[in-house]
Order: C-alpha cells, then sequence, then structure tokens
C-alpha cells in the first residue's frame, strides 16, 4: 500500500494545473480516490462527520446486488442447458452463463464510465461515481443473448441522455438502468420482447428439445395459461425460471434487500409500499375476476418478472425517487398498483414494472412538493391556533 | 421610402438569418409538432419542408399586400382564413399529384396552419413589411425548418429503416433476418427520439454559438 | 371608409369569404378527378399484387399506366355476393369494405374479383378486414381456382409497431401463405392460423406468427378466418356451377366423340383424333353461352373465359385445318 501511495504522490504533480498532463486530471483524481480515502479535511465552522459517503454507498449497493448477480449467471447456464437437455455440472452451469454475463458486465461499464469519464473531461470536473451501480444494474435488467453492440448503445443513451443532459449524477430524473432498458424495448423489441430471447442460445437456431417453452411465468400468464402450480410457485420464488440476468430469484433479491434496509442504504418503506401496492392491486383484481390472469393469487405478481428486483433496487433508488417519508409511501404504493394494471390489463405489455416506475420518476418531485406544502400548510395552521390561544 | 434593391444586403439577411441564426424550429422552437411528426422518411420531410415553404411565403405576400386593408378586429380571423386557403390548396394538389408521399404525410398537411411558423411570420413580419421583403422573409423561415427537417429525418430514416429516401443504404445482407447482427432501430422512428434528435441539434447549435462557455 | 367600422368589417369579411370558397370550389372540381384515380390505382395495384402481378409498379415510368395495364389484363371480372352467395347488383370495386364491416352480417356486400392468369386459370381475390392491435388491419387475399389454395396475400395497416406488428405489410410475412390451404382435404373449412413455428414444413394451414407481435398475429387470424368465412356460400356455389358445366362438356364431348368416329368411318378418311376436340368445344360454346346469359353474372366471366379459350381454340381449329390439308396433299 505504502509504494502505491508513494507512486501516486509521485505523479501527481504532472496533474496539476498548468503542468503537462492537466487535461487528464479528473482521470487522475478518479482513480486515487478509488484507491484511498482523499486527504482533503473540512475547516472552520461546525460539520457533522459520517462514516458514509458516495463510494460506501455504492459498495454496499454492490454487495447487496450480489446474491442476484450470481444466483442469474448460474440460472442463465441453468435454463440453457435445460433447454437442449444436457446434464452437465454445476461448474459448466456457472462457467456458462460467466461467459454470457461477464461481457455484457465488461461492455457495461466502459461504454458508461468511458461516457462519464469524458463528459468530466470536458467539463472540468471530477469524475462522479454514480455510474458504479448503473453499471451492474444494467445487464442484469436484460436478455442474456443480447447483441453485446445494442448494449453498448443502450448504455451510452442512457448515460448521455438520462443522466449528463441534465447535469450528471444526481441530478437525474429518470432511473439511468431502467432507461437503458427501455431504450432496447422500443428499439429492438424482438431482442427483448417475445418467448425466444429469456434462454440463452434460443433465439435464432439452437438444438432445443420439443415441448421446451422458453416463456417465462409471466409471459404465461399473460397468455392465459393459468393457474400455476405449486412447484411453479416454489421455482418462482426460488428463481429457476427464465428471465432476464439479476431478476429470476426472490430469494436473492430478498438477501440484497434486507442487506440495503440493514445499512439505511435502501428505502425499507419504498420496497414495502411497492409491494403493498402491487398486492392491493392482484386482490382487487381478484375481487373482480374477469379472466384468468385477473384471479391469480396476489401474492403471484410479487414473484413473477421484474417486480421484485424493481421493487427492491430499481424504485429504491435514492436520486430518482421521491425524498419525503410520506412521499415514499405514496410514490412505492403507486408503483406496485400501476405494474400489476399494466400486466394484467395492457394487451400489448405483459410487463409492467419498467414503465410503472419510469412514470412514477417523472411525478416524484411532484409528489414530494404536495408533501411539503401539505406539512407547511399544517404547521401554519397549528401556528394560527396557538397564536389565537 | 426609396426602394430597396431586389438583392440587397438587407434582403440577403432576410433569408439567411432564419437558416441558422434565427432558425424558427431551434432558436425560436415553434413547428416542432410537425417537424416530429413527418420526419420519419426523408421524402415526406422534403415534401412537407417545400409545402410549408410555399404556405409562409405566400401568406406572407398575401397578408402583406392587404396590410393596409384589414380591420384590427378580425386581424387574427382573416390570418385563419388566408392560411387556412393555401393549406387546403396544398393538401389538394398533393393528393392529385403526389399521392403516395400524401398518404404518409396524412392528416399533418392539413395542420399546417397549427405550425406556429405560419402565424408567428404574418404576426412578426409580414403585417408590417413590404410584400417582397415579406416574401424573402417566409422563404427564409421555410428553408430553415426545411434544413431541419431534412437533418433529423436523414438521421430518423438511415438508422431507422436503413434507407434514404427509399434506397437501400444499409446491404439487407447486414440484417439478422438476412444472417447478420444489424438491426434497424425501433426507437428512432417513435417520435419521442424526433424530440431527443431535435434537442441534440439544438445543443449543438447552442454550443457552436457559445452559450455554454 | 373608416377600416374599424362595423360596415366595413362585414363587407370585408364577406368578400374575403366568397373569394376564398371560390378559389376552393374550383381547385376542389379541377383536381377531383386526379385524386379519384390515384385512390383507384392505389387499390388496383393492392389486388394486382395479391396475385403477384404490377410487381414493377415502383419502378414503372407511368405508374398509374403500368397499374391499369395490368388490372385490365388479368382482373378480367368481379362480382358482389351476399353471405348467402347470392349475386347481388353493383360495382365490387366500389364497395367500402370499412362501411360494409358496420352492418349485419346479412346486409353484407362481399366483392370478389376475378383473375385471368398467364395460363388461362382462374383466380378469385377476396378484400379482407379486420383489427390489430392499434388499429385496423386490412388486405387481399388471393386463391386459386379449386377455393383452397392461397395464391397470394397483401396486408395493410394504419398504427401497428414497426418491426413488430407492421411486419405484416412486408414482402417476407406475405410470402408465407403462398401455396397454403384454407379448406383441409375432408373441405373442412380451417382458414390459415398464424401461430409460433407454423412455417415448418408440411402444416398447409398454418404460417409463422410475427414475431413479438402476438396480438397483431391473432387479428390476422381472426380476419382471416371471420373474412373467408362468409364467402363459404359463394365458394360452394361456384362449385356446383363448375361442376355443372365440366359435367355438360363433358357429355357433349362424349356425344360429338362418337359422332364425329361415326363420321369418319363413314368418309374413311383418316383424321387425326386430337381434332374433334375444337369442334365439340365451339358446340358446347354455342349451347353454354345462352345458358349463361339467362343466368347471374358470375357466369360471364365463366362464359367470357370461354369465349376466351374458344376463341383461341377456334384459331387452334383454322391452324389444324391447314395442317390437315398438308397432310392430306403429302399424301
Amino acid at each position: 500500500m505504502k509504494s502505491l501511495r508513494n507512486f501516486l504522490d509521485n505523479i501527481k504533480p504532472s496533474f496539476e494545473k498548468g503542468k503537462r498532463l492537466h487535461f487528464l486530471y479528473s482521470t487522475f483524481e478518479a482513480f486515487e480516490s478509488l484507491l484511498f480515502v482523499p486527504k482533503t479535511v473540512t475547516g472552520g465552522g461546525c460539520h457533522v462527520r459520517d462514516a458514509i459517503d458516495l463510494k460506501r454507498i455504492m459498495t454496499v449497493m454492490i454487495a447487496a446486488l450480489t446474491p442476484a448477480l450470481l444466483f442469474g449467471i448460474w440460472n442463465v447456464g441453468f435454463q440453457h442447458y435445460l433447454s437442449i437437455n444436457h446434464e452437465v455440472d454445476f461448474w459448466s452451469i456457472f462457467g456458462y452463463g460467466l461467459g454470457k454475463v461477464l461481457p455484457m458486465l465488461a461492455v457495461s461499464y466502459i461504454v458508461g464510465l468511458g461516457v462519464e469519464f469524458a463528459v468530466a473531461q470536458i467539463r472540468g470536473h471530477e469524475v462522479n461515481e454514480g455510474f458504479l451501480v448503473s453499471g451492474i444494474l444494467i445487464p442484469m435488467i436484460m436478455p442474456p443473448d443480447l447483441p453485446l453492440w445494442m448494449l453498448a448503445l443502450a448504455t451510452a443513451f442512457a448515460v448521455i441522455i438520462g443522466k449528463e443532459v441534465f447535469g450528471g449524477t444526481g441530478m437525474n430524473i429518470f432511473n439511468p438502468a431502467l432507461l437503458a432498458r427501455a431504450f432496447v424495448f422500443f428499439s429492438y423489441p424482438s431482442h427483448i420482447s417475445g418467448d425466444a430471447i429469456w434462454v440463452s442460445g434460443l433465439f435464432g437456431s439452437g438444438e432445443v428439445v420439443d415441448g421446451f417453452s422458453g416463456a417465462t411465468p409471466l409471459a404465461r400468464a399473460f397468455a392465459g395459461q393459468l393457474p400455476f402450480s405449486a412447484m411453479e410457485v416454489e421455482n418462482m420464488f426460488w428463481g429457476f425460471i427464465p428471465g432476464s440476468v439479476g431478476e429470476t430469484s426472490t430469494a436473492a433479491i430478498l438477501l440484497g434487500a434486507a442487506l440495503l434496509v440493514f445499512t439505511g442504504v435502501g428505502s425499507g418503506r419504498i420496497m414495502l409500499s411497492v409491494a403493498a401496492g402491487g398486492y392491493l392491486t392482484g386482490m382487487l383484481f381478484n375481487l373482480i375476476g374477469a379472466n384468468d390472469y385477473m384471479s391469480i393469487p396476489a401474492y403471484q405478481h410479487l414473484l413473477m418478472g421484474g417486480f421484485a428486483f424493481g421493487a427492491a433496487f430499481m424504485a429504491t433508488d435514492p436520486v430518482t425517487s421521491s425524498q419525503t417519508k410520506a412521499g415514499k409511501w405514496i410514490y412505492g404504493f403507486l408503483i406496485g398498483a400501476m405494474a400489476v394494471t399494466i400486466r394484467v390489463l395492457n394487451p400489448a405489455y405483459p410487463e409492467g414494472m419498467m414503465l410503472a416506475i419510469l412514470f412514477m420518476n417523472v411525478f416524484a418531485p411532484l409528489i414530494d412538493h404536495c408533501v411539503v406544502q401539505l406539512h407547511i400548510r399544517r404547521r401554519l395552521g397549528r401556528a394560527k391556533q396557538a397564536v389565537q390561544k | 421610402m426609396e426602394k430597396e434593391p431586389l438583392f440587397s444586403a438587407k434582403n440577403l439577411k432576410l433569408l439567411t438569418d432564419p437558416l441558422a441564426r434565427v432558425n424558427p424550429v431551434t432558436a425560436l422552437v415553434l413547428g416542432v409538432c410537425s417537424a416530429l411528426a413527418v420526419t420519419v422518411k426523408l421524402e415526406p420531410a422534403v415534401v412537407m419542408a417545400i409545402s410549408v415553404t410555399a404556405v409562409v411565403a405566400v401568406s406572407n405576400v398575401i397578408m402583406s399586400a392587404l396590410r393596409s386593408t384589414i380591420p384590427n378586429r378580425i386581424r387574427i380571423i382573416v390570418q385563419l382564413v388566408v392560411v387556412s386557403l393555401l393549406v387546403i390548396l396544398v393538401d389538394q394538389i398533393l393528393r392529385a399529384f403526389a399521392y403516395s408521399v400524401s398518404k404518409q404525410l396524412s392528416v399533418f398537411v392539413g395542420l399546417i396552419i397549427t405550425n406556429c411558423i405560419v402565424m408567428g411570420r404574418i404576426e412578426a413580419f409580414a403585417l408590417g413589411n413590404k410584400p417582397l421583403p415579406a416574401f424573402i422573409d417566409g422563404i427564409g423561415n421555410g428553408l430553415g425548418y426545411g434544413i431541419i427537417l431534412v437533418t433529423v429525418s436523414f438521421f430518423r430514416e438511415l438508422l431507422g429503416s436503413g434507407t434514404l429516401w427509399g434506397y437501400r443504404i444499409i446491404p439487407s445482407s447486414f440484417y439478422v433476418a438476412n444472417g447478420g447482427v444489424y438491426e434497424n432501430n425501433g426507437l428512432v422512428i417513435l417520435p419521442p427520439m424526433a424530440l431527443i434528435l431535435l434537442g441534440i441539434i439544438i445543443w449543438i447549435q447552442n454550443y457552436k454559438n457559445g452559450r455554454y462557455s | 371608409m373608416n377600416k374599424d367600422s362595423n360596415k366595413y368589417i362585414y363587407l370585408y369579411s364577406i368578400a374575403l369569404v366568397v373569394i376564398v370558397a371560390t378559389v376552393l370550389s374550383v381547385a376542389a372540381t379541377l383536381l377531383k378527378p386526379f385524386q379519384q384515380k390515384n385512390i383507384e390505382v392505389e387499390k388496383k395495384q393492392s389486388i394486382l399484387l395479391s396475385v403477384h402481378k404490377a410487381a414493377e409498379a415502383g419502378s414503372a415510368k407511368n405508374k398509374a399506366q403500368y397499374v391499369e395495364a395490368e388490372y385490365e389484363k388479368y382482373i378480367t371480372g368481379s362480382c358482389v355476393v351476399s353471405v348467402l352467395g347470392a349475386a347481388l347488383e353493383g360495382d365490387a370495386f366500389a364497395v367500402s369494405l370499412e362501411e360494409e364491416m358496420a352492418k349485419p352480417v346479412v346486409d353484407r356486400r362481399l366483392p370478389v374479383f376475378i383473375c385471368t392468369d398467364d395460363d388461362s386459370t382462374l383466380k378469385y381475390i377476396i378484400p379482407v378486414r379486420g383489427a390489430g392491435l392499434w388499429g385496423p388491419i386490412w388486405g387481399y387475399v388471393a386463391l386459386h381456382s379449386d377455393f383452397s389454395t392461397i395464391c397470394g396475400v397483401v396486408f395493410d395497416h394504419q398504427g401497428e409497431t414497426p418491426g413488430l406488428g407492421a411486419e405484416l405489410a412486408t414482402p417476407e410475412f406475405q410470402r408465407q401463405f403462398d401455396g397454403k390451404h384454407i379448406f383441409d382435404a375432408g373441405a373442412v373449412f380451417t382458414s390459415v392460423k398464424v401461430v409460433k413455428g407454423g412455417g415448418t414444413q408440411g402444416r398447409p394451414h398454418e404460417v409463422d406468427a410475427i414475431s413479438g407481435g402476438t396480438i397483431t398475429s391473432q387479428g390476422i387470424e381472426q380476419m382471416l378466418w371471420d373474412n373467408l368465412n362468409y364467402y363459404r356460400s359463394f365458394f360452394e356455389q361456384q362449385e356446383q356451377q363448375r361442376r355443372r358445366l365440366a359435367r355438360q362438356r363433358q357429355e357433349e364431348e362424349e356425344a360429338s366423340a362418337a359422332a364425329q368416329q361415326a363420321v369418319a368411318a363413314a368418309r374413311r378418311i383418316p383424321r387425326p383424333v386430337a381434332a374433334p376436340l375444337p369442334t365439340a368445344d365451339t358446340a358446347a360454346d354455342h349451347t353454354a353461352a345462352p345458358a349463361a346469359r339467362a343466368a347471374d353474372s358470375v357466369p360471364k366471366a365463366e362464359a367470357k373465359r370461354e369465349n376466351a379459350t374458344s376463341d383461341a381454340t377456334q384459331q387452334n381449329v383454322q391452324q389444324e385445318a391447314p395442317q390437315d390439308v398438308q397432310q392430306i396433299e403429302q399424301q
């Protein structure tokens, strides 16, 4: 460590203002603060000290995502070998998944960070670490066989149009990872909808066994092939189903969600209210019961598709969600309600979570504004009463 | 007041200003809706640009010629009637002589009257100037609008269909369906992406004009 | 006159309105024939495309002329029928399917277009209309004269998603329908299903659904089922008519063949056996034509075709006669 610190101290002067490599200052600063805690200290005045900073928040989030990611990598291989009916050992399965997911992660990080670094250089400020989490999220919500160039385009779109145009990390309105998925959804719809793309190797050719359907539970519900058997519901919980890379295992997601709530990095309020919104809307549809889809038990909505993943990791993004406590309840509830509504009622979209979250991202500031106004009015009312007394 | 010669510097400025510096779409942000709708392919965009230019220029001339006779109380109504007349004429002519393009443009030709550039230029310029400068101003604004339309539709058709003016640019063998790896981008065909493209053009233009330094 | 006085405003408005209305009416009247023509040419092109004609319309110098010429050449008849198969009055080309769909089924006027191909076979072109995901879809289905094999289809839409539902308008999707059957071997109506995997070999009643465009594919399937179903009575009547005419012709052939052999035996002139056929046809033509004229409009197409073929065979007779003479002279 000492030698690394010395090395950095030696080359630091060449990045100062006026020196030869100043145009690369942001890049240098980014790597330095990644490796070591910055030596800058506060001066004068009172400060509240906290152990947590942006980098540590990002690290906790990545740790929380790791169970879902690892399971997802394994599941990609598992579904693939299931489709061609090969019996292989654990490491072959995991290796296959790694071979699919690692390139996606690499592309996502290289493109995203590349854009972030370039923008920071042009604008002359430090690189923000905001992309560290988005970079891991983007591959986890994509189908395993997505062509890498589409992923690269989507990431570039999400970072440039979704974040940098608005001012960078912390200024974006929309969740960047979901923007990337939305980009692929509308640009290359045949690569992200339908039954052939959720299992690796199914799209195009492949020696698929007869009778194997690559349909996710969500697609089957959408097509009316209900109800689900008990074993299918179990599979949906543990995650042995086709789907995007990271979203299948509700169990793994719950582990990550617990970590987020315990550390205070992710808002438990939002997660609970999203689940509540989805569950209650599911029950409402049960009451209406006009078709098979409406009658599926409400809790199954929480297990299908990207609902759990979105609730735990996307809706809780601190930048794009509501900031006030009451606002978080409302925001989360509406996300859950809208996601289930889109799933059941809309004839064109089987999955509603992405659209619900993006839509509520737009309304989050409005919700906050209303909540704050309500508080102000209530305090004013109380103050008036106190004066009258 | 002396007559301005036809190609004086002042008249030339009327023609060139709206092309870039005071472009009606990117600087004044007028006429954006039709710019989104008709720019899916290059051909309808060009036809639309020509139609709008014709309407703006001719309506400018007519309103300028009539400017001393129009009662102030019905000024806007008179503008509406004159512009509607021209728009309906354009629509009928397109349907008679360029049917396939008119089908792609469908209702948007009729909506030229809602294009803010038309009434905007009448109010801002034609009613206070002679017919000839008004005509040149109309042509200039129409061309400025046209340039933006052509730029946006160039990218939208190229990226969204792989063609330009109907001629295939990206070879069919590149496509996934034919064994390749490329796919047309379906998002650029939708209006939201057109708006984003427009925003990027405005971004570049502002950057060039030094708005961000 | 004061510009802002009421009187002036009234007079001005009236003058403006009168002038504008005149200009517009004149323009509309002058341009109407061109506009009508364009709409007609477009419709004709669609009809022709379903039987794989008029393929060069895009590159033709005068598209309207080209399409009109192809239409004249190939579309030799049309009729309007009710859902029970009865012939109705009217011009099939002028029927608007959109309007007809709003009526109850029994009142609908169903148009049929009849095409005579280069090889003299008949094709029947049926307009179809249905609902896609975001809006209406429509097109034309062309059937061979067995009323079961599809010659070709043409589809169009108003607002389907490009890359998904809008694929129905691509030649690749439409080509799938060529050669599929809408009746199975037992003459049961199956229409054509649009399902996943339908494109694999050996499925005469299925085509591949659009990947990612499930609702649109279902819409196409429903559209084909509904629309083709309405014409089943018409198909049956046509089949019966054809069988009747074929039987008639066969009987006449046998009769005249026997007569010819008797004559030949009497004259003892060697004649090639093939020669009697043309005369039998012309004989049938004499009996068939009056019968056809008495019946409704559809057999007119049949008679027209028979006239066409008998014209051709009469030419054959004329050609063969000199050959006979030559043969006799050689002998």
